[in-house]
């Protein structure tokens, strides 16, 4: 359980910083994913739709089914205003843990 | 923050339709999977399947997100469900739980409630605890009232007092147009009611100026009489009554206006505990405040002490102005007088206050057998369902949500147990009112103690989470592997061990529990079985309340001869007598000398007509009964054995007692008449529980200056009907003349002791219901026992163990717990015996035979609890005992 929460988290803030960039639906989300981790996080597909589901559930994201492309419906999620308040708050605490681990590295 | 809310609730509303949408999003992804992978150069299968690879599985993935839509209160649904599901399994387990919550919580509110009414009573009067009685004293009476001017003494130098007021009895013929009627009354100080604080249902209470000679023709009622009088008429106020006072020689009766009502439990303290219907102002005359009146005990006295001063310095300031004013006082005052300051709570309350703790006490027990009980089934439950929650500890189930699912558990076996208990306590408490005695006080006002409700409850909800929790708690995951291999283990673990020990505290206070109240329960029926001497039944008895012209010696005798003519001849009443004195009745006692002697005997004295004896059945032992001819004879008595016993020599016929200044001649000797109550003071009085038997001297009516005139009558007809006739009679000779409570005289005979019957009941029910918590307690555990032990019980058949060596094993457990819980027990009985005296009726606190009883239901109800569990270990099959593993 506290192995994956830091992926969790990680996955979430991912998921967020997409949505940032415009709305996506999930299959969307995970080739960005693909694409902005270079192949390295592919493995990570399965967790997607529940993290964005408890995105959607703590009010993070909201979701529509939209029509989209050959017929078919698709969930398309956006960004809400809590979300990108979360995703800044978020993104400032990840530099400085990144800042700060990179000084214990560095001093070791 | 509010956004997160909408989104919660709104995932909960829309949850059926986003089941339907998470698998059209699931498969839409899964499609553009797999058509990228197409477009890489797969073929369509192996591109679906890497697909569905990839997402980790349809079916996992359609969870894990389910999983994050679950809300709490899914959870608590969920819960719920598997308790219910649990419960319907185990039906046996989940009614013995809430049974035994409910009876528990149940009783121990009812028997507390009905306590609570009865005898701790609510005092009708605002700030009671400011108030305190003030009691003149002597070497042997302690209930003196106060000479006026030292009332005004008090009022005018003690400073920690507010206000001081006082009353003094009185009776009144209230005299209509179509009745008479007696009321027993109150002359109250016009300030008495503010000072109690005590106000008026209607119209108002006393004023100040009502105090004013020439004003006190003004009179407050109580709602009662107002009832029983009035018909409850609201125009009442303002009207004018005719009043004629118990002492007073003027014939025409005096007219006062009624200024208000007061509510009936205004039970003005009196140290008799007579009651009264009606107030009228006592007016503190010049006479009242001369320096005379210093040696006129008059008023009991009742005063409020300023806020903020302590009661213990409000005494020593009232005991020392009282000193003072005695010094300076020194000729007139009351000789070798002391004083003695009590707070009223604690006059009113303190007599009950054994009984009630005694009631509160055995409530306690059994709430607290009950929690053991509940305690042991839940360990019996959680240690069974060990194996089943270490799997799924093992599994990965977290241990809070283990915990969470546990608690909602017992909460529902808790409430269920509470409702049942709130149900019980509902319907036993009127039932118990039905049965209570009239003669118990604020009978009527008997209801549901809401506070004990609820934490006769809680506690029952902290024991039953507690150890319905508990087994959740033990299961420490280094121990997880032990309890998964071991299944129905053969060894006894802690939890075995801990609920060996309540069965033991549990037959502890239950021995306990049934010893006091066979102690009581026999001292009670000893008390309905004591020898009167007298037969009470069918036979009727009414206070004749005489106008003071008539009550003088002679005249009193000639108009209950009158009276005794009349009825004599009516069909329905088959006897009829006077007399000055009854039993089971609040009297004075006389002193009396006989020959050879100056000693003096107290004896009670009864004037009667000749045929009380005879109606009452009293046996004749030597000699005559009184006689037509003895009418007006100042020289003959009849005895009892008692007396007889203190004149010299052997023959008692012929011999002279002087009673009155008088030597009359003992002309018969009849058997003694035992009373149940307490003499003190020269006065018998009804509250006790001691056997008197009295020296009793019986002379001719009319030949000794009688206090008090009784009509007996032996019947077949209501109390009614008889007080009808009588009253018709009466009036007839005297339209003044008035009776006061026909009753029945077994109703006398049955009040006394009519409180320690009461509580000897409530405690038995209490005994009884243990009894059977603790015969299910001990069957549940051997039980279990037997359960979990049923593979070492098979290899002992298998090796050849007789069923009678089986059997034996299981009740050397049972008789292990038992025996060393009745000797805990017993040990507990013996130490209370002490705090349960006051209530034993002729029995000793440690007898070795009502022990003895208890100790044997106890182990009786024992062995049918054991019996069940004994016989099925024996029918142990071994083939399948060890096969089952």
């Amino acid at each position: 359980m506290q192995k994956s929460e830091l992926l969790q988290g990680t996955l979430d803030l991912l998921v967020l910083k997409i949505l940032a960039l415009g709305p996506n639906h999930g299959w969307g989300i995970s080739q960005r994913i693909r694409q902005m981790s270079r192949e390295e996080l592919s493995a990570s597909q399965g967790s997607l739709y529940p993290a964005l589901h408890r995105l959607e559930v703590k009010g993070f994201v909201k979701s529509e089914m939209t029509p989209s492309e050959n017929n078919r419906r698709a969930r398309v999620y956006t960004l809400t205003a809590a979300g990108r308040r979360h995703l800044e708050a978020e993104k400032q605490t990840w530099d400085q843990f990144v800042a700060s681990m990179g000084r214990v590295l560095q001093g070791a | 923050m509010i956004g997160r809310v909408m989104a919660k609730v709104r995932s909960l509303m829309t949850r059926g339709r986003a089941e339907g949408e998470l698998d059209e999003e699931l498969r839409f992804h899964v499609e553009m999977e797999t058509q990228a992978h197409i477009r890489a150069g797969m073929s369509p299968a192996s591109a679906r399947r890497a697909a569905l690879l990839d997402l980790g599985g349809f079916e996992q993935t359609r969870e894990a997100v389910r999983d994050e839509r679950t809300t709490i209160f899914d959870r608590r649904g969920q819960d719920l469900r598997y308790a219910l599901r649990r419960m319907r399994r185990e039906p046996g387990y989940a009614a013995a739980a809430i049974v035994t919550i409910g009876l528990a919580v149940g009783l121990a509110t009812t028997v507390y409630s009905v306590a609570a009414s009865v005898l701790l009573r609510p005092f009708p009067y605002g700030d009671p605890e400011r108030l305190v009685t003030v009691w003149k004293t002597s070497e042997s009476i302690d209930f003196f009232p106060l000479p006026v001017p030292e009332l005004l003494d008090i009022k005018n130098r003690a400073r920690s007092v507010q206000a001081i007021g006082g009353l003094d009895r009185e009776g009144f013929t209230l005299v209509g147009s179509r009745t008479t009627e007696w009321v027993d009354a109150f002359r109250v100080t016009a300030n008495l009611f503010d000072v109690l604080q005590v106000h008026a249902v209607k119209g108002r209470t006393f004023i100040p100026e009502d105090g004013q000679p020439g004003r006190e023709h003004v009179a407050v009622i109580g709602e009662a009489l107002w009832r029983r009088v009035f018909g409850s008429d609201p125009g009442v106020i303002g009207r004018r009554i005719q009043l004629v006072a118990e002492g007073s020689k003027a014939s025409a009766p005096e007219t006062y206006e009624v200024v208000g009502i007061v509510a009936s439990d205004v039970e003005l303290f009196y140290p008799t505990h007579f009651g009264a219907e009606l107030y009228v102002p006592r007016v503190l005359s010049a006479s009242d405040r001369a320096e005379s009146a210093r040696s006129m005990p008059s008023l009991f006295t009742f005063a409020r002490t300023r806020p903020g001063v302590r009661l213990s310095e409000a005494a020593a300031e009232i005991r020392s102005v009282l000193a003072a004013s005695a010094r300076e006082h020194p000729n007139v005052s009351l000789p070798a007088a002391g004083s003695r300051v009590v707070p009223l709570q604690e006059e009113l309350v303190g007599r009950t206050r054994p009984a009630f703790l005694l009631l509160a006490a055995a409530a306690g027990v059994l709430l607290l057998i009950g929690c053991v009980n509940v305690a042991n089934l839940l360990l019996a439950g959680g240690m069974r369902r060990a194996p089943e929650l270490a799997a799924r500890l093992a599994l990965g189930c977290s241990r809070a949500r283990l915990l969470q699912q546990l608690l909602t558990e017992h909460l529902l076996l808790a409430c269920g147990g509470g409702v049942l208990g709130a149900l019980l306590a509902f319907c036993a408490t009127p039932a118990l009112k039905r049965v209570a005695p009239a003669s118990l006080p604020r009978v009527d006002h008997i209801q549901v103690d809401a506070a004990a409700f609820a934490f006769a409850l809680a506690t029952a909800l902290i024991a039953g989470l507690v150890f319905g929790l508990a087994p959740a708690v033990m299961l420490a995951r280094p121990r997880l592997a032990a309890i998964l291999k071991t299944r129905s283990g053969t060894a006894t673990s802690s939890g075995g061990r801990l609920r060996h020990i309540l069965v033991v505290a549990e037959t502890a206070l239950v021995l306990a529990l049934l010893a006091s109240a066979s102690l009581i329960g026999t001292g009670v029926w000893r008390l309905t079985h004591v020898p009167i001497g007298f037969q009470p039944k069918g036979v009727l008895v009414a206070q004749l309340k005489l106008p003071a012209r008539v009550d003088a010696n002679e005249h009193g005798a000639r108009f209950e001869r009158e009276l005794l003519a009349r009825l004599r001849g009516l069909p329905d009443l088959a006897q009829v007598s006077t007399t000055s004195e009854l039993p089971f009745t609040w009297g004075v006692l006389d002193a009396v000398k006989v020959p050879g002697s100056d000693a003096w005997h107290r004896t009670l004295v009864a004037a009667t007509d000749c045929d009380y004896l005879r109606l009452l059945e009293v046996p004749l032992r030597a000699g005559r009964l009184l006689g037509l001819q003895d009418a007006g004879n100042h020289h003959v008595v009849v005895i009892n054995e008692t007396l007889k016993h203190l004149l010299p020599g052997d023959q008692a016929i012929g011999q002279h007692v002087e009673i009155d200044k008088q030597w009359r001649e003992v002309v018969g000797v009849v058997g003694d008449i035992t009373e149940v109550g307490r003499v003190s003071a020269g006065v018998i009085r009804r509250t006790g529980t001691s056997r008197v038997t009295l020296p009793a001297a019986y002379v001719p009516a009319g030949t000794y200056d009688a206090s008090s005139h009784f009509v007996v009558v032996r019947t077949a007809t209501t109390s009614a009907s008889a007080d009808a006739t009588i009253r018709r009679v009466a009036r007839a000779i005297d339209p003044e003349v008035t009776l006061r409570g026909t009753a029945p005289l077994e109703d006398r005979v049955m009040a006394a002791g009519a409180e320690t019957r009461f509580c000897a009941l409530l405690v038995s029910i209490f005994a009884v219901v243990a009894l059977v918590l603790s015969a299910v307690g001990l069957f549940g555990v051997l039980a279990h026992a037997v359960g979990q032990r049923t593979r070492e019980i098979g290899i002992h058949m298998a090796l050849g163990a007789r069923p009678g060596r089986v059997r034996w094993i299981v009740a050397r457990r049972a008789l292990g717990l038992v025996g060393s819980g009745a000797v805990i027990g017993l040990g507990i009985a013996l130490a209370s015996g002490r705090a349960i005296r006051s209530f034993l009726f002729e029995v000793a606190p440690a007898d070795p035979w009502i022990l003895a009883g208890a100790t044997a239901l106890l182990l009786g109800v024992a062995a049918l609890a054991t019996w069940i569990p004994v016989r099925r270990a024996a029918r142990v099959d071994p083939t399948t005992a060890l096969k089952c593993e």
